[in-house]
This record gives structure tokens, sequence and C-alpha cells, in this order.
């Protein structure tokens, strides 16, 4: 991985992060679209509360990567967040993805002590997939047709990850 | 019986059946938290569909609420999620059936909704025969979905029915 460095998202950072967005072969997977502006990145990011939280991977003077942590605001959940992890296109496959997951997992862990970590991946995201289990998530249910690519109807599975079950 | 779309009237019965000590160890597990019937039924969008059914006869009840909610996000607007909550009083007597087989029907016909999907405590064995009973299949089970009372926690079935 070229020297990169994780710190929390910045207002700043909307534009690097709205055009990775977009990319070809990361858009389609994360369900985003081509439309997407800068200010609406802006939007995500300022809407976010205390117990949420956004890192991103800055590699150069410019963001590579970003990951998100939404704490549940469903009554009964308050134990639960659900994540979310993309890389720009040009990055993938050297270890950004991996040094984002961490960090999230890391503050997650020691900080928010949260019990229960989810995700929503594309079934047929292989890199994204392994990735997350090698961080202690595994498969619970395969969501048919809740998600759409190119045209179509995919599948995405549903990942969990329990902390003390992931030696937290 | 009648089912309705919902009035900002309604907020209050709708408050007092979620507050009930039963209703809310068994409600279906809540994004939702019908308690705060009347800051739901203010936020309702051109995305929110909600019903109540109640009784035509006097004395005027509300008996069972349901709410469906397409998604937000652009690509998922075939996708909704629906949550049912009845009353004690009125548990075992089809009324979820009635609200669940109409919110169906609007997703079906008029919403051309994909995906309807709905969680439900695994503990909640008329909730699982009644989505079962109108197509929804378990996906898979999440652990330690939601908190209990008493602090433990406890898993879910995630469930769905797709029109494709």
């Amino acid at each position: 991985m070229p020297d990169t460095e994780i710190r929390p998202a910045r207002l700043e950072d909307a534009a690097d992060i709205a055009a990775i967005r977009r990319e070809d072969g990361v858009r389609e997977n994360i369900l985003a679209v081509t439309s997407e502006r800068t200010s609406d990145v802006r939007r995500f990011l300022s809407s976010l509360g205390p117990d949420d939280r956004a890192f991103v991977a800055v590699c150069e003077g410019a963001a590579t990567g970003m990951a998100v942590l939404l704490h549940s605001t469903a009554p009964r959940r308050a134990h639960c967040a659900s994540i979310a992890v993309m890389v720009g296109a040009e990055n993938q496959g050297v270890g950004v993805g991996s040094a984002l997951l961490k960090r999230l997992l890391d503050e997650a862990d020691r900080e928010l002590c949260l019990h229960r970590l989810e995700l929503l991946v594309l079934a047929d995201n292989s890199a994204a997939i392994s990735l997350y289990r090698k961080n202690g998530f595994s498969i619970e249910a395969r969501r048919r047709h809740a998600a759409v690519r190119n045209g179509d109807f995919a599948d995405e599975f549903m990942m969990a990850r329990i902390s003390a079950e992931a030696g937290a | 019986m009648r089912i309705r779309p919902v009035e900002p009237a309604d907020a209050a019965p709708i408050s007092a059946i979620a507050a009930h000590r039963e209703i809310r160890k068994s409600m279906l597990i809540s994004h939702i938290d019908f308690s705060e019937a009347a800051k739901i039924i203010a936020g309702l969008t051109m995305l929110d569909h909600m019903f109540v059914l109640e009784t035509e006869t006097p004395p005027l009840e509300i008996c069972a609420v349901l709410l469906l909610r397409v998604d937000r996000q652009i690509y998922l607007r075939s996708l909704a999620r629906v949550e049912i909550m009845v009353a004690s009083k009125w548990q075992g007597q089809g009324v979820g059936k009635a609200l669940l087989q109409s919110a169906l029907e609007l997703a079906d016909k008029e919403l051309v909704i994909e995906r309807v999907e709905a969680e439900i405590t695994t503990d909640n064995l008329g909730a699982l025969k009644l989505f079962k009973s109108y197509g929804f299949k378990v996906e898979g089970t999440a652990k330690d979905w939601a908190s209990a009372e008493d602090g433990s926690f406890t898993d879910a079935y995630l469930l769905a029915r797709c029109r494709h």
C-alpha cells in the first residue's frame, strides 16, 4: 500500500469521495449512481451523529477510500451498528480497505463498545466478502433481489460480527 | 372492521397500544417505535404507507397498525420494509393478516415493489406463520439482533417476499 494515512473524514473530502463513489468498478458495488453530487456527500457527512464514524484513507493529499459506521437508531438495537467500506478503483487490492476496516473495528470495539456489527455486500463481490470474513464477519442471510446492478436485480449478503466471538 | 390510511388523530390510540407491556415484549422488532406515533405520522412521506384497522361500530377502536416503508436509496425504490403492531386484546383474530394482505396488494398492484422485507424475533411464532402464509421466506437468522428488557439479546429471522 502506498504511504496512506487513515483519519476521520472532513467536509473538504466530499469532492474526492463523490468522485470515487461514481467510478466504474465502485459505483455498482455500493449502490451509488452516476448523478451523485459533491453536495450529496457533504450532506451525508454533515448528518453523522455523535456515535457514527467516517474515516478516509488519504494518499498524497487525496482521499482514496472511505469507511463508515452508522450506529443503529432503532429502539432495541443500541448495541448494533452497520458499516460500509469502499476503495477507489485504482487503489483496490493493496490493503487500503483492510486498513480502513481495521480502524473502524478498533473504534467499534474499544470506544463505542458495540456488540454487533453488520453490513450488506453484493453476493458476487468476493474480494469484499473475503476481507470481511478475515475480520470476523460471517454470512447470515442471502437477501434476494435486495439490490440493483446494471439494470437487473441482484442478491446481497447480510454479514455480521459479534464482538465477543471475534475476540475483541 | 375496516382498514383505512392513518390520520393524525390516530396518534394517541396507537401510542397507547404500543405502550402496553406485553406489546413492547412481543412487538415485531422495530426500526420504528410506534409509541412515538405522533412523530411517525407527522414524518410520513410519499414513500411511506401507513394503515390502521379499526372497528366500524361503537366503541370505535383501533385494533392494529401497519407501516410499509419504501427504501429511501434511489437505487432501491423497488424495496420496502413492513412493520405490523396488533393490540394485545386483538391478537390471534386475523387483524394482522387483514392488514398485511392490504399492504401487499398495495405493494404489488400500485407501487410495483419487487421485494418486501420484515424482521421478527425468533420467538414470535405467530408472526412467522403469518408472514410465511403470504409467501415470505426466511432468508437467514441474525444473531443478537435486538435487546430485551432484561438486557439479554434475541435473534431475529430476516424475512422477504420477492415478485420475481
